[in-house]
C-alpha cells in the first residue's frame, strides 16, 4: 500500500525586543549564567508579571506579515508543568484566545505555488537553559532565557513530505528575518522546531496517528527527521503494527529518532495577572504600515523589474540585505544579471568561506560597480576581477588603488602583446606546429603562455585575436 | 475526597504527603468541595467566564531595560548551587 506523509511544524521563534516578556531583564546574551534575572523571571512568589508593549508589536507585525487575522481581544494563559527550568511550575502562554490565527505561507511545491497554512500563532515565554554535566548527578540551571519572548507558530498539516517542511521554515525565517523581529538562528536556537508527523493510506481523508519529534538542531535536521520517520511509521503499518501517539527525539549522530516521552495533558488556566491584550484596528494599521516589502513580493519584483531569472531572484531575495545590496548596485551598472551573476558566485562563495555576513562587508555597491566598469572599458579582465574582489573584500580599498597598487591594468597595447605572443610562438614551435597541423587547441597553450608571462595581464580577446592572424598567416 | 484521588491530586501537585496528613486533608477537601458544589448550582448559563476582577486592558510596560539582580540576590534562596548556577537533581529525559 502506499502511504501519504502528513506534517505539520510548530515552530517558537525568540522575538529580538530589548528586554523579556513580562520584566525590564536584558534579553541580551550573557557571558555568565544567571546574570538577566530579577524577581519576576526567578519566578519569586508575590510577583506580578509587566506585559511588554514592544512584544505585543512585534507579534502583530508576525502576524500580519503571515497573512493571518489578528484577534482585536487576546489574553494570556498558564500552561502548568514542572521542569527546573521553568522557574513558576507554568509558562505563561496563550491558549484559549491566541493573538492570530488561520494565516499561511507561500511554497513551491513542484514548480507550483501552494499555501501551508498557520493555524495559530501566539505570544509565550521561553523557559531556562539546563547544562547537564557528564557524569555528574546534577544539573545546572541557568535563567538567563526564562522569560524571553516568544511567539509560536504552528502550522496546519499542510505538508507532504521533508522537503516542503524545509521550504516552509525557510520561507517561515527569511519574511520573520525581513520585518526584523527575530535572528531566526536555528543554530543557536532563536528558531526552534518541533515535527508532527502521521502517515495515512493514499486517498484517506482521515489523519493516522501523529508522532512528535523533538531537538532539531538545523533545517536539514527537520528534513531527516521527517524521511526517517516516514520510514519507520511505514514500516510498522506494513508489518500490521499501529502507531503510538508519542514524543520522540531525534539523535543527530545516528540520523534516528528516539522513544521520549508518552502523550502528556498540560493542564492550562488562564492567567489573571495579566490584562487582555486589545489589538484595535488603528495600531493593528500603524504597525502593518511598518512592513516592509516581503521577500515573496520582491522576489516578482526583481524577475519583472529587473529581467532575472527565477533562481536569481529567489537567491538574491533569500536574504534582505543582499537584496538591498544588489538593489543599490543595480542602481550604479546597466546589466542587473551580470550584478546577480556576481553576488550569487563571487561574493556568496566568499561569505560563505568567511563566514562574514554581508552587513560587514567593507566595500560599498558603488566601487563594486566601479569594478564591473573597468572589466567593461577592458582596464581589467574578467580574472583579474575576481582577484581585485577578493582584495577588496579583505581591504574595503577602491578598485582603482587596487589596480594601481598591484599593477594590475589589463595588457592592451597591441604592439606589446605582439611581440610577446612572438616570442611565445618563437618558444614552443611544437605548437605552433599543431596547430597548424589542424590541432586547434594547440592555441589555448599558446594564449596559456602569454597570460603565465603577463600575470594574467594580456586582454584575452586582443591575444587571440593576435594569435589567429600570426598563425594563420 | 477518597484517599486514592488525594494522593493523585497530590501527585500531580508535586506535593509530598504523609500518612498522618491524609486523613485531615481529605475532610478539608470534602469541605472545600462542597463549596464548588454549591457554586456549580448557579446558574451562569449567560455569563462570560471572569478571568480577571479587574477589567484593565491593555497594562503595558515600554521595552526598556532595567538591572537585574546581583548574583548573590539571585541564588539567596537556592537549596543548592553550582558557581553561578542552580543546581537541580539530574534531568533525565531519554
Amino acid at each position: 500500500m502506499n502511504y501519504e506523509t502528513i506534517v505539520g511544524l510548530e515552530v517558537h521563534v525568540e522575538l529580538s525586543t530589548k528586554t523579556k516578556i513580562f520584566c525590564g531583564c536584558s534579553t541580551e546574551f550573557s557571558k555568565e549564567p544567571n546574570s538577566h534575572c530579577c524577581p519576576i523571571c526567578l519566578g519569586m512568589p508575590g510577583t506580578i508579571p509587566l506585559m511588554n508593549k514592544s512584544v505585543v508589536e512585534y507579534a502583530t507585525k508576525a502576524g500580519l506579515a503571515l497573512n493571518c487575522q489578528i484577534a482585536e481581544f487576546s489574553r494570556f494563559d498558564r500552561k502548568k508543568y514542572f521542569y527546573p527550568d521553568l522557574p513558576k511550575g507554568y509558562q505563561i502562554s496563550q491558549y484559549y484566545i491566541p493573538l492570530a490565527r488561520n494565516g499561511y505561507v507561500e511554497i513551491d511545491s513542484n514548480g507550483k505555488k501552494k499555501r501551508i497554512g498557520i493555524r495559530i500563532m501566539h505570544m509565550e515565554e521561553d523557559a531556562g537553559k539546563l547544562v547537564h554535566e557528564e557524569g555528574s548527578s546534577y544539573s545546572l540551571v541557568d535563567l538567563d532565557r526564562a522569560g524571553v519572548p516568544l511567539i509560536e507558530i504552528v502550522s496546519e498539516p499542510d505538508m507532504r513530505s521533508g522537503e516542503e517542511a524545509w521550504q516552509y521554515l525557510n520561507n517561515l525565517k527569511t519574511i520573520l528575518q525581513y520585518i526584523e523581529v527575530s535572528d531566526c538562528k536555528i543554530e543557536e536556537g532563536s528558531m526552534r522546531c518541533d515535527i508532527n508527523i502521521s502517515l495515512r493510506p493514499e486517498g484517506s481523508n482521515e489523519f493516522g496517528t501523529k508522532v512528535e519529534v523533538k531537538n532539531l538542531g538545523s533545517f536539514r535536521a527537520v528534513k531527516r527527521a521527517i524521511e526517517y520517520e516516514e520510514k519507520r511509521q511505514r514500516e510498522i503499518l506494513e508489518s500490521g503494527g499501529s502507531i503510538v501517539q508519542e514524543t520522540r527525539r531525534w539523535d543527530e549522530d545516528r540520523g534516528i529518532t528516539i522513544f521520549m516521552r508518552g502523550k502528556v495533558d498540560n493542564r492550562y488556566s488562564p492567567e489573571p495577572n495579566l490584562a487582555p491584550v486589545i489589538m484595535r484596528k488603528d495600531w493593528k494599521d500603524e504597525i502593518s504600515a511598518r512592513i516592509p516589502e516581503l521577500p515573496g513580493a520582491k522576489k516578482e519584483r526583481f524577475i519583472k523589474e529587473y529581467g532575472l531569472p527565477e533562481y536569481d531572484a529567489s537567491i538574491i531575495t533569500a536574504s534582505k540585505v543582499l537584496s538591498n545590496f544588489y538593489e543599490e548596485c543595480v542602481k550604479h551598472y546597466h546589466d542587473p544579471k551580470v550584478v546577480s551573476n556576481w553576488l550569487m558566485v563571487e561574493l556568496l562563495s566568499i561569505l560563505n568561506e568567511t563566514g562574514q555576513g554581508i552587513e560587514d562587508l567593507k566595500f560599498t555597491p558603488k566601487q563594486f560597480c566601479d569594478m564591473l566598469a573597468m572589466i567593461d572599458k577592458g582596464t581589467i579582465s574578467g580574472k583579474i576581477a575576481k582577484d581585485v574582489f577578493r582584495e577588496m573584500f579583505a581591504t574595503g580599498k577602491s578598485p582603482e588603488a587596487i589596480v594601481e597598487e598591484k599593477g594590475l591594468v589589463q595588457i592592451s597595447d597591441e604592439a606589446e602583446l605582439e611581440s610577446i605572443a612572438k616570442r611565445v610562438m618563437e618558444a614552443n614551435p611544437k605548437s605552433v606546429e599543431d596547430y597548424k597541423n589542424g590541432k586547434k587547441k594547440a592555441l589555448g597553450f599558446l594564449v596559456g603562455q602569454v597570460m603565465k608571462e603577463t600575470k594574467g595581464k594580456a586582454n584575452p580577446q586582443m591575444i587571440n585575436a593576435i594569435f589567429s592572424r600570426l598563425l594563420d598567416q | 475526597m477518597d484517599k486514592g484521588t488525594l494522593y493523585r491530586v497530590a501527585d500531580i501537585a508535586h506535593v509530598h504527603l504523609e500518612s498522618r496528613e491524609i486523613e485531615q486533608i481529605s475532610k478539608d477537601m470534602d469541605f472545600l468541595l462542597e463549596y464548588f458544589d454549591k457554586l456549580s448550582q448557579v446558574d451562569t448559563e449567560s455569563v462570560l467566564p471572569t478571568v480577571c476582577p479587574i477589567n484593565d486592558k491593555n497594562v503595558l510596560r515600554d521595552d526598556e531595560v532595567w538591572d537585574s539582580l546581583p548574583i548573590d540576590e539571585v541564588l539567596k534562596n537556592a537549596p543548592d548551587k553550582h558557581g553561578r548556577f542552580f543546581r537541580v537533581p539530574r534531568i533525565i529525559e531519554e
